[in-house]
C-alpha cells in the first residue's frame, strides 16, 4: 500500500516504505511479540484464574505502591527537576559541568549500586537513617524509602526534558513580562510555567513510567515486605522463584495495561495543548 | 514624557559597552540610536526600560529619577527585537496581559480588558486576529502585537529594539511608515535602536549615533546628512568615497579650505587644523574633466546607465574604487578610459 502511495506521488524524502518496514520489524522482534507473549501466556490460565493472580489482595497493595510511589516521586522531581534545569540553563557558576554530569548519573549508574548507597545512607544506622529515625521518620524498608530510590532514578528525566525548553523559551519572554508590569510570580505562573509544561509533563510521564519499571534500587531499600513495602515488579519475580509462571505473566499483563493506558493518556493531553496553541 | 540619560557607563565584564553617555529626549520626540553592532546602542535601550542596570550614571523619565527603579515599575512600553511573545496565549491574552497583571486595586474590569484589547487590535489594524495564537503569524503581525501590548498597558515612553531587524524589505518599508503614523497618533517619546542608517534618517526626529560605547553626534537627519561630526558618522551614513586631502587654514568664511588633488573647496564638515586630512566624496558630488585638469586623475572600469543618471565605477592609479553619479556622461566613453574626477563638495576629518 505504501509503495502504492510512493509511485503516485514520488516523496521528497525517499525511503519511507524501507525504513518504516525495518522499524516495525525492529519494534516487532524486541516490543510486540515479547510483550503479545506476556498476554498469551496469562491467557492459557482462563479468566478465574488471571483474575484471582492478578487481583489477588497481595497484588493490589503492589500495585498501588508501584503506581503510588512512582507517581509522588515525578510529582517532586517535576519541582526539583524544574529547579535544577532552571539553574542549569539560567545561570553560569563554578563547577556547572560538574553538576550537569551528576544530574546524568541515575542514567549511567546501576540500578542496585544506587540502591545499596541509599539504603546504607538511611538505613536506622545509615549516616541520615541515624538521626532520622529517632524523630519518627523511617525512610529504609518502608514506601517512603521507595519513593526516594524512585525520586533518584527519575530525576534527570525531568532535567534533560525540560532543560532545552526552557533554554529556547528565552530571557526576553521573562523581561518581556516584567516590562509589562507582571511581578517574579506572575511571569512564572503565567508565563514560564505554560510555555515549558509540555515538557514538564513529558519528562514527568517519562519519570513515572521508569519509576513503575523499577526495580534494581527499590529492592534494597524497600525492605519488601508483602502489603507493604513491596512493588509489583518485585511481586512478579516473587511467582517467578515459586514456578508460578501464569500467576507472574497476569501480574504482569495488568501493569502493562495501566501503563499503557497512563501513557496513552498523557500523550492526549499534550496533543490537545498541542492544538488548543496552534502549534 | 521626557526621558534623560546622564554619564551612563555600563561594563560587561571586561568589555565598556558604553563610556559616559548622555542624552535627552524632549517630550513627544521619535529619537534614532544608530550604530554598528557592538556600538552599545542596544545596552542604552535596555538601561532605559530598567532591563539592565548602569555601572553609574542617572536615568530619569518625566523628570523622576529612575536609576534604581525595576522594570515592572518603570511604566516604560518596551518592543523586543524578536518579538518576545507569549506563545502560549492567543494575540488577544497577549495584548491584554499587562492589564490583567495590574494589582487588584489598579486592575481594569473584565469587559474594559476587553474593550481596550479590541481597540489596540484596530489602532494596529489586526482586527480580527485576536482569537489567533503566535505561531500562526507572519512576522509582520508579531511584530504589530507585540507593539500592542506594549501600547496596552499606557506607558510613559516607548522603546523598539530593532523593530524591524527580522522582516523582509517590503514589509519593513510598510510598517515604517505605519509605525511613524502610530507614533503621532499617540504622540508617546519614542526610542528605537537600529544599525540601518535609511531607517533612521527616514524615521527620526532626530538620531543619535554611537560607536564604541560612545556618542558621535546627536542631530536632525538634515544636519546629520549634510553635516556629519565625525569621520565615523560622515562613513556610517554610506556612500561616500574616502580620498586623501590637505586641510588649508585661513580661509575667508572662518572655516578651512580643502585641497583634494588641486582643486579647492570649503569644508563642509566642522572646521580642522591644517594638515593632511581624509575627505569624504559623495558620488553625486562629481563632475568629470579631461585628463589633465585638476581633481582625481583615475581610469574607468564600469559604467551604468540609470535612467538620466550613470553610474560609473574608477579607479585611481593605486587601486583605490572610486564611485561618481553623473548626469548624461559625455558620449563615447567606455571602459579603460582615463579621466578626471573634480569634487564639488567635501567633508574632510583629521587623518585617523
Amino acid at each position: 500500500m505504501t509503495s502504492g502511495i510512493l509511485q503516485r506521488q514520488p516523496s521528497i524524502l525517499p525511503g519511507f516504505g524501507l525504513t518504516m518496514g525495518i522499524t516495525v520489524l525492529a519494534l516487532s522482534i524486541t516490543v510486540l511479540i515479547p510483550l503479545s507473549a506476556v498476554f498469551i501466556t496469562s491467557a492459557g490460565m482462563g479468566w478465574d484464574g488471571f483474575v484471582a493472580a492478578a487481583f489477588s489482595r497481595r497484588a493490589l497493595a503492589a500495585y498501588r505502591l508501584s503506581f503510588g510511589a512512582a507517581a509522588a516521586a515525578a510529582a517532586i522531581n517535576a519541582v526539583f527537576g524544574l529547579l535544577t534545569a532552571w539553574v542549569l540553563v539560567r545561570y553560569d557558576f563554578f563547577g556547572k559541568k560538574i553538576v550537569s554530569a551528576l544530574v546524568d548519573l541515575p542514567f549511567a549508574l546501576p540500578t542496585a549500586v544506587a540502591g545499596i548507597a541509599l539504603t546504607a545512607l538511611y538505613a536506622p544506622n545509615g549516616w541520615l537513617g541515624r538521626w532520622l529515625v529517632p524523630l519518627g521518620i523511617d525512610i529504609a524498608f518502608t514506601p517512603l524509602g521507595v519513593v526516594v530510590a524512585l525520586i533518584f532514578v527519575g530525576l534527570p528525566f525531568v532535567v534533560r526534558t525540560v532543560e532545552p525548553v526552557l533554554a529556547d523559551l528565552g530571557a526576553d519572554v521573562e523581561e518581556a513580562a516584567a516590562s509589562l508590569g507582571a511581578s517574579r510570580r506572575q511571569t512564572f505562573v503565567r508565563v514560564i510555567l505554560p510555555a515549558i509544561s509540555p515538557a514538564l509533563l513529558t519528562g514527568c510521564a517519562l519519570a513515572f513510567a521508569r519509576g513503575v519499571g523499577e526495580y534494581g534500587s527499590v529492592i534494597f531499600i524497600a525492605g519488601n515486605m508483602p502489603f507493604r513495602s513491596e512493588i509489583a515488579p518485585l511481586l512478579i519475580i516473587v511467582q517467578l522463584e515459586q514456578y508460578n509462571t501464569a500467576a507472574a505473566t497476569a501480574i504482569a499483563a495488568t501493569m502493562l495495561v495501566i501503563s499503557f493506558g497512563l501513557l496513552f493518556a498523557i500523550n492526549y493531553v499534550q496533543g490537545w495543548q498541542r492544538r488548543v496553541r496552534g502549534i | 514624557m521626557s526621558v534623560s540619560a546622564s554619564n551612563v557607563t555600563k561594563q560587561f565584564g571586561g568589555f565598556t559597552a558604553l563610556n559616559g553617555v548622555s542624552l535627552e529626549a524632549q517630550e513627544g520626540e521619535f529619537l534614532a540610536l544608530l550604530g554598528p553592532s557592538g556600538s552599545g546602542k542596544t545596552t542604552l535601550l535596555r538601561i532605559l526600560a530598567g532591563l539592565e542596570f548602569p555601572d553609574s550614571g542617572t536615568i530619569s523619565i518625566g523628570g523622576e529619577d529612575m536609576s534604581n527603579r525595576a522594570a515592572r515599575d518603570r511604566q516604560v512600553g518596551f518592543v523586543f527585537q524578536q518579538y518576545a511573545l507569549f506563545r502560549h496565549m492567543s494575540v488577544a491574552d497577549n495584548i491584554g496581559f499587562g492589564l490583567t497583571v495590574r494589582p487588584g486595586k489598579t486592575r481594569p474590569a473584565r469587559t474594559e480588558i476587553k474593550r481596550r484589547v479590541a481597540e489596540l487590535l484596530e489602532l494596529v489594524q489586526l482586527p480580527h486576529l485576536g482569537d489567533r495564537y503566535p505561531a500562526q503569524l507572519s512576522g509582520g503581525q508579531r511584530q504589530r502585537v507585540a507593539l500592542a501590548r506594549a501600547l496596552a498597558v499606557e506607558p510613559r515612553i516607548l522603546l523598539l529594539d530593532e523593530p524591524f531587524g527580522a522582516l523582509d524589505a517590503k514589509v519593513r518599508k510598510d510598517l515604517r511608515r505605519w509605525l511613524r503614523e502610530v507614533h503621532d497618533r499617540t504622540g508617546l517619546t519614542s526610542i528605537f535602536v537600529t544599525h540601518d542608517q535609511d531607517e533612521a534618517l527616514d524615521l527620526a526626529d532626530r538620531v543619535v549615533v554611537m560607536d564604541h560605547g560612545s556618542i558621535e553626534q546627536i542631530d536632525t537627519p538634515e544636519m546629520l546628512w549634510e553635516r556629519p561630526a565625525t569621520a565615523f558618522v560622515c562613513d556610517f551614513l554610506g556612500g561616500a568615497n574616502r580620498v586623501a586631502a590637505r586641510a588649508i587654514a585661513g580661509s575667508t568664511d572662518g572655516g578651512d579650505t580643502i585641497d583634494v588633488g588641486g582643486v579647492r573647496l570649503p569644508n563642509r564638515a566642522p572646521a580642522m587644523a591644517a594638515g593632511s586630512a581624509t575627505a569624504f566624496i559623495r558620488p553625486h558630488e562629481f563632475e568629470i574633466a579631461a585628463p589633465g585638469s585638476a581633481g582625481i586623475p583615475v581610469t574607468l572600469r564600469r559604467m551604468l546607465r540609470t535612467g538620466a543618471h550613470a553610474a560609473l565605477e574608477t579607479a585611481t592609479a593605486s587601486g583605490t574604487i572610486i564611485e561618481a553619479t553623473i548626469p548624461a556622461p559625455p558620449e563615447g566613453l567606455v571602459a579603460g578610459d582615463a579621466l578626471v574626477l573634480v569634487p564639488t563638495a567635501v567633508r574632510a576629518y583629521p587623518e585617523a
